[in-house]
């Protein structure tokens, strides 16, 4: 698929500029159940055009009694009405009973919560009757006493599941910079034969944290880390995440131009 | 391992402000009154409070700040009336889309207000800026010269019921308009206003003065010269 950007309907007509470059969309299937009509008309007029694939952040498909099957239930509409190859959430979870956090928020890597995993992410894949990758996020605090180290985690997950991954190249950084994670040794450990998609986006800093606000270039490190990762995974869509100080624009087609170059090598 | 327990637990750490005052003090003793044993009680107590906290802290930061950088009037107004958590509660899914988010906070600003949830001047507010946002990002087609008085492209109307330059509670009528020197946003008043809304290429210049003139109850001349003057300034297709 190539090279990528979110969908957002603030950058519609850099779309059409950029065309050439642009070999997908993410969809994000809570802008499309909630939505105005015309946006989702201006998103399926782009639809029609590029393939797409559907990203969300409210599966909260870590929460123990289980995912949030009315949502996904749509978001099975959706990538079925998008014609999405594959679609992908986070892993963490956001709701606990009636509460939602509001958050990406990470649970501690235990075997209690591998077992609460594997039962939501098939459950998942039998509502979405796609397939489901699975993100990292940038997690701002860590736990101790865990079974599993994250990569490790996502290697038994995917094992036991067959699920993909979804690799956040910048949430990796987040996590080395706020937490210590070593990306090395991360990789090394981490499933990249599984990896179907990367996402890259950029931080600010704020309160002596790196915080992922996809409203920044990316970071040079983000970059280098993407090629290595593309030496190995088979990666088939490199995403930019860009939710937020868009201008300037030509950044932005830039940083397009320079995703859809590294593709085309490693293709 | 009790996740679903765990998980309860953490999010009324993440929650309760009391909850996290509670755990500062002594978060072994926070874990045991919250009926957590073993293991969960172990990883929860061992988390640093700090981080905690700040993760908390960013629970609506995120979102906020995201809105806070669009609608700035409007998120001053929303803490001043302390209903920035009514807004998230209403709308528990955040939209990504700049523009939607905004758009949707004036939506339910105005519907707010008709319920007095909120004051009307937030909802003139969150109208004003969300419509300033909408015509910063969109590009319109530069006008053509046109026979009769037709709008200028990408022109916004806005009846408020505050001047927002100060707040004071009076009808205001207000023009977002491309200008020159990119989106330009002005009081316009009530006779400019009403030509502006009666310009729509489907009328001559003569019965837009009129009609203009009749809203406004001014005399048609006045509304003729108004005509003019809007066309020089860019508010008005250039008159052919």
């Amino acid at each position: 698929m190539g090279a990528g950007l979110g969908y957002r309907g603030a950058l519609h007509a850099f779309f059409r500029k950029h065309d050439a470059h642009l070999g997908f969309l993410e969809v994000m299937p809570e802008h499309v159940l909630e939505g105005s009509v015309a946006a989702r008309q201006r998103l399926l007029h782009h639809a029609a055009r590029k393939p797409v694939v559907t990203h969300s952040v409210s599966v909260s498909v870590a929460t123990a009694p289980g995912p949030d099957a009315p949502f996904l239930r749509k978001m099975a509409q959706v990538s079925e009405r998008l014609d999405a190859p594959w679609t992908s959430d986070h892993l963490c979870f956001t709701k606990v009973g009636d509460r939602n956090i509001g958050q990406l928020t990470p649970m501690p890597y235990t075997r209690e919560t591998m077992r609460v995993l594997e039962r939501n992410v098939k459950e998942s894949q039998r509502i979405l009757g796609k397939p489901f990758l699975l993100e990292n996020i940038s997690a701002y605090f860590r736990y101790s006493g865990e079974d599993y180290t994250e990569p490790e985690f996502f290697r038994e997950l995917t094992k036991r599941t067959g699920c993909g991954v979804l690799l956040d190249v910048n949430n990796l950084r987040n996590n080395a910079v706020n937490l210590g994670v070593d990306p090395r040794k991360y990789l090394d450990t981490f499933p990249l034969e599984r990896v179907v998609q990367l996402h890259l986006a950029g931080s600010d800093w704020e309160d002596g944290k790196l915080l992922d606000t996809h409203g920044a270039p990316i970071h040079e490190e983000v970059w280098a880390m993407t090629e290595t990762i593309l030496d190995t995974a088979p990666v088939k869509a490199l995403l930019i995440e860009r939710d937020q100080t868009f201008e300037p624009l030509d950044e932005l087609g830039a940083e397009l131009r320079r995703a859809d170059a590294l593709m085309q090598r490693y293709r | 391992m009790d996740v679903k327990r765990f998980q309860e637990e953490l999010a009324a750490l993440l929650m309760e402000e009391r909850a996290r005052r509670s755990f500062a003090k002594d978060a072994k003793a926070h874990a045991r009154k919250a009926g957590l044993k073993g293991k969960e009680a172990r990883i929860l107590a061992a988390l640093d409070a700090g981080d905690v906290g700040y993760f908390a802290s960013r629970r609506e930061i995120d979102r906020r700040g995201m809105l806070r950088a669009d609608l700035p009037q409007t998120c001053e107004r929303l803490d001043e009336e302390n209903r920035v958590l009514r807004y998230f509660r209403a709308h528990p899914y955040a939209l990504e889309d700049p523009l939607a988010e905004a758009e949707r906070v004036a939506r339910w600003a105005r519907q707010a207000a008709r319920k007095g949830q909120v004051s009307v001047l937030l909802a003139d507010t969150a109208l004003f800026e969300a419509t300033l946002l909408r015509a910063r990002t969109a590009s319109p087609k530069p006008a053509r010269p046109s026979a009769r008085p037709r709008r200028a492209p990408g022109l916004k109307l806005l009846r408020l019921a505050h001047d927002l330059s100060d707040g004071a509670e009076r009808p205001c009528h207000v023009a977002i308009a491309h200008g020159p020197h990119g989106v330009e946003a002005g009081e316009v008043d009530a006779l400019a206003w009403h030509v502006l809304r009666a310009a729509d290429g489907k009328r001559t210049s003569t019965q837009v003065a009129a009609l203009a003139a009749r809203q406004a109850a001014a005399p048609a001349s006045k509304a003729r010269t108004t005509l003019r003057r809007l066309a020089r300034e860019g508010f008005l297709a250039p008159l052919a």
